[in-house]
């Protein structure tokens, strides 16, 4: 604990992690609204969302599809603005905190263009949908407005220039950005000639884990692990999701309950729905819901209590990105350990309580976008002991994150202002 | 107190959304409908009035001896407190098997149509849970084809069972009334309930006529007002009339012209020789 402290405390020191949160602090009032707005958009207007059945909305509301429309390109785009600040801010903060400048966007500005043609012309389709999922890798404009940052700051300190919008930058960035545009050409068409997109890696590793028929628990875990380090490294993915559709696993529980419905026989019990989306996932990857609760029992720090009591809400809808935002979880030290063990203790509860016949394993297929504390009860279609496993999960993630929410108070405070300085 | 209001409505949310979200997945999981077909296809023949479970002997003989097979006849009897009374056998190996269900009660007469097609309901699901199967093809002679529409109508899960094919043997829609502009009660019900009617279902019905007007017992005008219930509802509604020897209500049954039909369009084999000499309307 101490160590870990002392890391953290050592971490909040350096330039690049500063740039890095304020960044993402700055960021987070549009995170928290784009999220707003995608809970709306996936609980009442995604086809199969909890409010939409519960109302019919489609056939209820006139201009459903319009709206849903609207709504969907809304929040790929808000998204997509997300991650092109995110590159802006933290190479503009970088190059700020090193340069010891301000008021000089040319970094972020850089950064912006090299991030902005980057994920387009990576994309596998020049199409919304696909940009915004390439745009949901947030390690990808970090990483860019790091070396941009140090890129410039380096010019700076080098060429003993000013670096301002004069004769001298307006000459160099002619040349800046054109060297640019042919490098990041060069590196678009070498992905397509080599099909390596920039999800390929999580593709091999998904390969990796579909071999055989039918999911095992270890599995399931190794696949959660993988996927939760991914997310608090900023690479939010749907990898989990994508692996549990390839098993035949659930669809056979399916026939086997169209015919049946008898929960308590079915052939595969343990699937990554049954487990992972029912236990393991309570507030989104890392168990947040339980995060969110901790902080509100246990932290003093106003901000971090702010965020919390703000986000809480989005996170009972497993949306909880502005969490990751605001307090920050991505890339905290703090919160490694808890993001990673967490999910593993409650799925290990489901696990034993499904195999020891307490509870039937989450079968039925449910509304999208259900709340995570509902997914386990309407899983195994109103079963109370799952609703009570789920909270019994929650409470012990809790208890987890415990003792690393209290550290919070023990950091050095700051503020959004103090990288300016 | 604003404290309190914003947990407040997320958990009346919550709640509201366990509730309703229950019913939803409740109502998806027992709409969902069980991917395979049973193995099993078995074929329900359904007597009219006065007739009993013998009724069909003589056609299913004359159906084995033209198709070259010996599906099994298993024959049934509804009795009016609901227990079954079983004879024959039921060889699930064999192509179709046939089910005659006949009815204890054979009266003729609406309220009485009504109770038979609730027995019929009963024993389909007890014959289709013993003998396994999810899907059948139906043949009703005169009123056991009213007994089947009233089935489709009012008693059969779309869900949990699936008919192929269903064919009406001079079914009287509208008893013996002649004018199609009088309809009975039992018309308009089965008009008027029409849209339960399973939207997959391949209809055919068929009317004997041994004069211009009728068979000797069921008017063709009453025959012919099927087209009311079944047309642009189900996928397929054909009519045909079959005239010439055998063509009495009571020999319909075993026409020659029928058995052919039945071969063709409910077993689907059709015969390279014989071609039946039928006038079909569409």
């Amino acid at each position: 604990m101490k160590q870990l402290l002392i890391v953290t405390r050592k971490l909040y020191k350096m330039n690049f992690y500063r740039a890095i949160l304020s960044a993402l602090w700055l960021i987070f009032p549009l995170e928290f609204v784009g999220v707003s707005f995608h809970i709306i958009f996936e609980t009442c207007f995604h086809r199969n969302g909890i409010l939409e059945v519960i109302w019919d909305l489609h056939t209820n509301l006139p201009g459903f599809n319009s709206i849903s429309y609207l709504l969907k390109s809304t929040n790929d785009l808000t998204f997509i603005t997300i991650s092109l600040l995110l590159a802006f801010f933290t190479a503009e903060n970088l190059f700020e905190l090193r340069a010891k400048l301000s008021h000089e966007h040319l970094a972020g500005i850089t950064s912006l263009f090299i991030y902005f043609l980057l994920i387009v012309e990576t994309a596998p389709n020049l199409d919304l949908p696909q940009i915004t999922d390439v745009a949901g890798n947030l390690l990808i404009p970090i990483l860019i407005g790091l070396f941009t940052g140090y890129g410039y700051s380096f010019l700076a300190k080098r060429s003993s220039l000013k670096l301002t919008v004069t004769y001298w930058a307006t000459t160099h960035l002619i040349v800046i950005f054109s060297l640019l545009i042919i490098l990041i050409g060069g590196i678009s068409f070498t992905v397509y000639q080599t099909q390596l997109f920039p999800n390929y890696i999580s593709q091999q590793v998904q390969n990796f884990l579909q071999t055989g028929n039918h999911p095992t628990f270890w599995k399931i875990t190794f696949a959660t692990l993988l996927s939760n380090f991914g997310h608090f490294f900023g690479i939010i993915n749907d990898f989990t999701t994508t692996i549990g559709n390839h098993f035949s696993s659930e669809t056979a529980n399916l026939t086997y309950l169209a015919q049946h419905h008898n929960l308590w026989n079915i052939p595969y019990p343990i699937t990554l729905h049954s487990l992972y989306d029912s236990y393991g996932a309570l507030g989104g990857n890392g168990m947040l819901l339980a995060l969110a609760g901790a902080i509100l029992l246990r932290v003093k720090n106003q901000r971090a209590r702010l965020v919390a009591s703000l986000s809480i809400t989005q996170t009972v809808f497993d949306q909880s990105e502005a969490l990751m935002f605001g307090i920050p979880i991505l890339f905290n030290p703090l919160f490694l350990i808890p993001f990673l063990v967490a999910p593993f203790v409650s799925m290990s509860i489901g696990y034993l309580a499904i195999i020891t016949h307490l509870v039937p394993a989450a079968a039925y297929v449910i509304p999208y976008a259900t709340p995570s504390i509902l997914r386990a009860f309407l899983g195994t279609n109103g079963n109370f002991g799952a609703l009570f496993v789920s909270l019994i999960g929650l409470i012990l993630s809790s208890l987890i994150y415990y003792p690393f929410v209290s550290l919070i108070d023990q950091l050095p405070e700051r503020n959004g202002d103090e990288s300016h300085a | 107190m604003l404290k309190w209001i914003r947990p407040l409505i997320l958990f009346v949310l919550l709640g509201f959304m366990a509730v309703f979200g229950l019913q939803w997945t409740h109502q998806n999981m027992r709409n969902a409908i069980p991917s395979a077909n049973s193995r099993v296809s078995p074929i329900i023949l359904v007597p009219g009035s006065s007739a009993t479970q013998e009724r069909f002997d003589a056609m299913v003989n004359e159906l084995n001896g033209k198709t070259k097979t010996s599906s099994s006849l298993l024959k049934v009897t509804v009795h009016t407190d609901n227990h079954l009374s079983y004879s024959g056998t039921f060889q699930p190996g064999k192509s179709h098997p046939y089910i005659v269900i006949a009815f204890q009660n054979n009266h003729d007469g609406y309220s009485n149509i009504k109770k038979q097609a609730k027995w019929f309901s009963h024993a389909m699901t007890i014959l289709s849970a013993k003998y396994r199967f999810n899907h059948f093809s139906a043949i009703g002679h005169s009123n056991g084809g009213l007994v089947l529409t009233r089935y489709l109508e009012k008693y059969f899960n779309q869900q949990k069972m699936r008919i192929n094919t269903l064919m009406t043997i001079a079914s009287p829609y509208n008893f013996s009334e002649t004018n199609i502009d009088k309809r009975t009660q039992m018309l308009t019900d089965l008009i008027k309930d029409n849209s339960k009617i399973p939207t997959n279902l391949v209809m055919y019905s068929v009317a004997g006529t041994e004069n211009y007007n009728n068979d000797g017992t069921v008017p063709f005008a009453s025959v012919e007002a099927g087209k009311y219930i079944f047309q642009k509802r189900a996928k397929n509604y054909t009519q045909i009339t079959v005239t010439g020897e055998d063509t009495t209500h009571h020999d319909l049954p075993q026409n020659g012209e029928i058995v052919s039909l039945i071969q063709q369009y409910v077993l689907n084999i059709s015969s390279t020789k014989q071609k039946p000499d039928i006038n079909v309307q569409h």
